[in-house]
């Protein structure tokens, strides 16, 4: 009789998920589901409010990447205010974004990817954590927090806080930088630029040497979406590019149409639903999003350094580089490029500028803000009525955006290395990280002691309970 | 790093998520007691936190991060505020050692209070004594106010804060 294995929680993934593992009667996995429990309702409690505040409410939806979903959220309110904000608001609320993927990436590297990259997917799970790695590289450790802590510095800065943040409003911000906060970003930047160039070294050396385990985890086609401007990569505000798993270009659009070529599908076994590329219909227009779709969809980087190693990602592969572990090599790329433009954007003239806010306002009742958060594109898509007041609300948050990817990646590494006949803490590790890689936010919301975010289950063909691991 | 501990020196952590009612009971509790050590509204909305006496830091957050170990390691006594689901099994009002640990199994993108520790230790040569002071929540919907039962054991966390305070002479002056 076949079984089922059922991970829960996911070790060291964000908010309430499960994997269930279905076994075949040989004891093969037949099938293997990623499963989403917690509902997230932001959407209906955002209805009532007043627009302007939308960018102050929703950074509570997440922890670890409130500037994305603050920044998001201003973007979206500029459309429904009908204002442009000034070309300084623009830079610093750039700036504020860089801040996040260099702080959310670091906080990635640090306490996700490098207990893997550094121990392996084998390694006793009691030393594959931070534990571990303050054991064996505590400079590495104390670098990785740094990083960390000057993005959060760069945010601090600019929005005067790290969490409930009310400074990008709609027209603009509400402060500008001051000349001590630009010279104190500046006076680091180069040091934390050599800290991303030693992660990214880690990473290499680990992918270049494992190329084995790489190839067979989670290495599969698909089409890959991202944020470009004129080619570039593009985190703050450009076109969306598509393209198929051969690299061809299968369209560009105006993120703010996003209903014309996006489209969800709900499943039975998760709350969180499927994106799509609408023409092409579900499944064949399954697509990936974040770091490596990112770097796949662009041709170019505007910094030098991080310009200079997509040339070295790129010669990976012939068209996209396909495998999910090198999620972790573009994550670091473009830490690299966050903390490049951040001198870009502080050697700028009008950096320092008071010209940050466009109050005419004149209310058009809809708004779209598009961005590319940390773990891919974020989607906010505000209606209100003629006083502002918000009728209706859709997000697709960027981990839903790789649901597919994570789903997909889920069962392609439990059908590569679990056996149900003798499941082991490294098959099951294995899994884990085919989640990790994509570093999902699910349902960072509530966190209270007790509400631990994942269980795997393993159930038989019949659907008989077999095992669980949980990891709390 | 551990000699430029000030004696009694006291860091409070609020984390939590404050839309989810119960889930942000710590934000509730440090506002009170911030008020209670004299603080007016306008002293207390402008940051997530506050130096309200020289040894004594309050801070709120969403999370639980890494770098918070390096401003743990400057404190003699840091005590966690949080909120916890009846399933956890514990006293309504919860006071707990917390232990210098790697805890569980290093769920999601936050740390929790035993690891911030540990990092303190190994990574800046200070281990404060730490405590978690929590709450059972009640009520974990969206929306900003506390449920009634949980409401009532912020009043009592809020004391047991305020005794804490006293207790290492950080009562503010002239408040």
């Amino acid at each position: 009789m076949g079984q089922k294995i059922t991970i829960d929680p996911v070790t060291r993934v964000e908010g309430h998920a499960r994997v269930t593992i279905h076994l075949d009667d040989n004891n093969k996995v037949a099938e293997t589901y990623l499963h989403i429990d917690q509902f997230r309702g932001f959407e209906k409690f955002s209805e009532g409010r007043l627009y302007f505040e939308m960018p102050s409410i929703t950074p509570r939806i997440c922890g670890i990447c409130p500037v994305s979903h603050h920044l998001a959220a201003a973007k979206a309110c500029d459309a429904v205010a009908g204002v442009e904000p000034p070309r300084p608001a623009t830079l610093l609320r750039k700036l504020l974004h860089m801040g996040q993927i260099v702080q959310s990436h670091a906080l990635h590297f640090f306490h996700l990817a490098s207990p893997d990259l550094l121990f392996g997917f084998d390694a006793d799970p009691m030393i594959r954590n931070v534990t571990g790695l303050l054991e064996v590289n505590p400079d590495l450790a104390l670098k990785a927090i740094r990083l960390r802590k000057y993005g959060q510095e760069v945010i601090r800065h600019l929005s005067g806080r790290k969490i409930h943040m009310n400074w990008a409003v709609p027209g603009g911000v509400s402060a500008p930088l001051s000349e001590a906060s630009r010279d104190a970003i500046l006076a680091e930047n180069e040091e934390m630029i050599g800290i991303a160039q030693l992660g990214l070294g880690v990473a290499k050396e680990w992918l270049s040497a494992n190329q084995d385990v790489v190839s067979r985890f989670a290495n599969f086609p698909s089409m890959y979406m991202g944020m470009t401007n004129d080619g570039a990569l593009e985190l703050y505000d450009g076109n969306m590019r598509l393209i198929d798993a051969q690299g061809n270009l299968v369209t560009e659009f105006d993120p703010a149409d996003y209903l014309d070529y996006v489209e969800e599908r709900s499943a039975d076994w998760t709350y969180l639903k499927y994106p799509y590329y609408k023409p092409m219909g579900w499944p064949n227009g399954v697509y990936r999003v974040a770091p490596l779709a990112r770097l796949n969809i662009a041709d170019r980087i505007t910094t030098p350094l991080a310009n200079e190693e997509l040339k070295s990602f790129k010669a990976l592969a012939e068209g996209p580089v396909q495998a999910t572990l090198y999620y972790h090599y573009a994550r670091l790329i473009e830490a690299l490029y966050g903390l490049e433009e951040i001198r870009v954007l502080c050697e700028d003239e009008d950096i320092l500028s008071e010209d940050i806010l466009n109050t005419r306002i004149q209310i058009t009742g809809h708004g779209v803000g598009t961005i590319e958060a940390p773990r891919g594109t974020l989607w906010h898509d505000y209606h209100t009525d003629e006083n502002g007041v918000i009728t209706r609300v859709n997000l697709i948050v960027a981990t839903g955006n790789n649901n597919w990817a994570m789903s997909n990646a889920v069962d392609s590494v439990a059908k590569e290395f679990v056996d149900g006949n003798g499941v082991t803490e490294g098959m099951l590790n294995r899994v884990e990280a085919a989640i990790r890689a994509y570093d999902p936010c699910l349902s960072c919301s509530t966190h209270a002691v007790g509400q631990m975010p994942m269980i795997i289950d393993i159930v038989d063909a019949a659907g008989e309970p077999v095992e669980r691991f949980v990891r709390d | 790093m551990a000699s430029s501990v000030m004696a009694q020196s006291l860091l409070i952590v609020g984390y939590g998520n404050d839309s989810r009612r119960d889930d942000g009971v710590a934000a509730h509790i440090l506002v009170r007691l911030l008020e209670r050590l004299g603080l007016g509204e306008d002293e207390i909305g402008g940051d997530d936190e506050l130096d309200p006496e020289p040894g004594l830091k309050v801070l709120f957050l969403h999370q639980l991060a890494p770098e918070l170990a390096e401003l743990a390691a400057e404190y003699e006594t840091v005590v966690f505020v949080d909120a916890h689901v009846p399933e956890a099994g514990w006293d309504p009002l919860s006071w707990q050692s917390v232990e210098s640990a790697v805890e569980g199994g290093m769920v999601g993108h936050h740390l929790r209070p035993g690891t911030v520790i540990a990092l303190a230790d190994q990574l800046y040569g200070q281990k404060p004594q730490a405590y978690l002071l929590s709450v059972q929540g009640h009520d974990f919907d969206f929306g900003w106010t506390l449920s009634p039962e949980t409401e009532a054991l912020a009043e009592r966390a809020v004391d047991k804060l305020l005794q804490l305070v006293a207790e290492r002479g950080l009562m503010p002056a002239g408040r």
